[in-house]
């Protein structure tokens, strides 16, 4: 009983936990796609006269060397960095689905080649391929979209694969495919189903590295160009000020913390509950 | 054993072919015309037509692709990968002390990544929902959330601005790898620590170990000589991982305190749309997490009875 109460109070913790970071970051989410209309100033507008002020009742988070309202900064720039992780994702995800699917249904030497292909491409970090393309490129927002949906559909193809070959082989769809029903059937109603649970914890959790990456690409001046406002160009330009002025350094890694975070938990709580018998298993072991 | 590790060497040099050649295809993804650019550079802008057609056979660049892509990598692996376009000097002359100074900072972040985190992991598994049970769970998951870059202003702007005690850039005494090794450590401790926590844990369920208790032996062997060599394979993986995780940090951690390894070498060369450094520098990369797979592959072979000859 003591076992079963702790398990209880542990899984609840666990909830609260998944609340506290998932909560934050979408309210952050959508407060920053409401940047033009919640922004109290334009993010680009330079006003000397007003540069390096401390936070205060007009400039609530204060303002940088250039007088621009770091508020209005941080929600535009947020707004582009989710507008990019959301192109990326998409791209990844769809493109990754397709390959993989594509390499999982017909087997054989397409298989093999593919799967082979994607093994290359996972066999190094992300970011080493993306800034490769980059350099290859030349910096910008396109270059930057295309070097990390490169990059990123690997996984997607992995899982798609997998979960084909998993349907493939499984009972039911063998007694499906017995009764005759077409690969069309198979698909909408066996594997899109079986695939929407890990589809979504990857996706979280991807939204959290691509969030990363990003701002550090911009921080590096090779993702983001300026003067488009973004949380890791945010910083490089505090650097020179960083000592006396901390209010220009805290904002954009907090912004950056709180996204990341909140699409981390958020993975792990989706993976708990997704789990085969989900929650109430886990309460019942 | 053996056509396990041949198999894992023959997959290895697959990678590393594909590899090349994705880093060769790259001077065909960049709009800019590799003779005309190396022309440019050589003569000062003042390219004619004749320079760059000279540029071009010279470098075999009016070959077909597949025959440029051979000989760029016969060059390649003897160790010759052109000038680069940013500094004009042999890049084979430029990488080796930046590996040499990548090597030291991977090293200090990789002994601290395997002493803290099997050491809180650990800690914590053998505490289940004990208050440092949770006090090392909680950290590592908002720990691994930090953007490493912004982890190292701060840590520059606390022990650098204002407390004075480490130097925040460059390299010029081992107290100018403290930061550097500190923020690169941080996240991949903190994951090696959940990881550890978990595996161990499930580990300490197991019959052996309850075989090993009620056989009376101190908690100490149970722990070393129970339990440890059972989590080796998973732990192996991990840490192969987290090889390239730290490549892939230092990208960023080095430039940020200026740390000449590298990364930064890498990041100069992006930078400067210098392919032939990108190209090298990427290769280098490769191989090094290559290799380095490998030796997980040969240590599987050592902790797994099923991989040992018979």
């Amino acid at each position: 009983m003591a076992g079963r109460r702790k398990k209880e109070v542990f899984c609840i913790s666990r909830n609260l936990l998944m609340l506290a970071g998932a909560g934050p970051a979408s309210l952050l989410v959508c407060v920053c796609l409401a940047a033009p209309w919640l922004a109290p100033f334009d993010p680009a507008a330079i006003d000397l006269s007003v540069g390096l002020q401390s936070p205060s009742a007009e400039y609530w988070l204060g303002t940088d060397n250039l007088g621009r309202d770091m508020l209005s900064r941080l929600l535009w720039g947020g707004r582009v960095s989710i507008t990019v992780t959301a192109i990326v994702l998409l791209f990844s995800l769809v493109a990754g689905m397709l390959i993989g699917l594509i390499c999982g249904y017909s087997g054989g030497m397409a298989e093999e080649l593919g799967m082979r292909f994607t093994d290359l491409i996972y066999a190094l970090p992300g970011i080493i391929l993306a800034l490769a393309l980059i350099g290859a490129l030349g910096p910008s927002i396109a270059a930057l979209v295309l070097a990390l949906a490169l990059t990123g559909w690997v996984r997607y193809a992995r899982l798609a694969r997998s979960l084909v070959l998993t349907v493939k082989t499984s009972g039911f769809v063998e007694a499906a495919w017995a009764i005759g029903a077409t690969d069309g059937h198979i698909m909408r109603k066996h594997l899109l189903p079986a695939s929407i649970g890990p589809v979504a914890v990857q996706l979280s959790l991807d939204a959290g590295v691509t969030v990363l990456t990003i701002a550090g690409l911009s921080f590096l001046g090779l993702g983001i160009q300026p003067p488009t406002p973004e949380w890791g160009t945010m910083l490089v330009d505090a650097r020179p000020y960083m000592d006396y002025a901390p209010h220009l350094v805290l904002p954009p890694g907090v912004a950056i913390f709180i996204l990341v975070f909140g699409f981390n938990v958020l993975s792990e709580g989706l993976e708990n509950l997704l789990r085969p018998g989900g929650l109430r298993r886990r309460l019942e072991r | 054993m053996l056509p396990y590790l041949l198999r894992r060497l023959l997959s290895a040099v697959l990678i590393f072919v594909g590899l090349s050649l994705l880093v060769y295809l790259l001077i065909y993804l960049s709009p800019a015309d590799p003779a005309q650019v190396i022309a440019a550079q050589r003569l000062g802008g003042l390219a004619r037509s004749e320079d760059i057609a000279q540029v071009r056979k010279e470098y075999g660049l009016d070959q077909a692709i597949p025959l440029q892509y051979l000989r760029w990598l016969g060059q390649a692996l003897q160790g010759d990968f052109g000038y680069s376009i940013r500094t004009d000097r042999l890049i084979t002359s430029e990488l080796p002390s930046r590996i040499g100074f990548s090597v030291l900072l991977g090293t200090a972040a990789m002994a601290l990544v395997l002493l803290i985190g099997t050491a809180l992991g650990t800690w914590a598994a053998l505490k289940p929902d004990s208050v440092a049970d949770h006090v090392i769970r909680l950290t590592g998951l908002v720990w691994v959330a930090i953007p490493d870059f912004w982890l190292a202003f701060l840590l520059i702007l606390i022990f650098a601005v204002h407390l004075g005690l480490l130097p925040s850039f460059g390299a010029r005494s081992g107290l100018h790898l403290i930061l550097p090794a500190v923020t690169l450590a941080g996240p991949q401790a903190a994951r090696l620590s959940q990881l550890v926590r978990s595996i161990l844990q499930d580990a300490l369920r197991q019959d052996y170990m309850r075989t090993a208790k009620s056989k009376g032996l101190p908690p100490s062997v149970q722990l070393f000589r129970h339990a440890m060599p059972n989590i080796a394979v998973p732990f192996v993986t991990v840490v192969a991982y987290q090889f390239s995780a730290l490549i892939s940090g230092a990208i960023i951690i080095e430039t940020v305190f200026s740390w000449p390894g590298l990364g930064t070498y890498y990041i100069e060369a992006v930078s400067f749309r210098d392919l032939p450094a990108i190209q090298a520098t990427v290769l280098v990369f490769g191989v090094m997490i290559i290799l380095f797979n490998l030796l997980a592959d040969l240590a599987y072979g050592l902790f797994d009875p099923r991989l040992r000859p018979s």
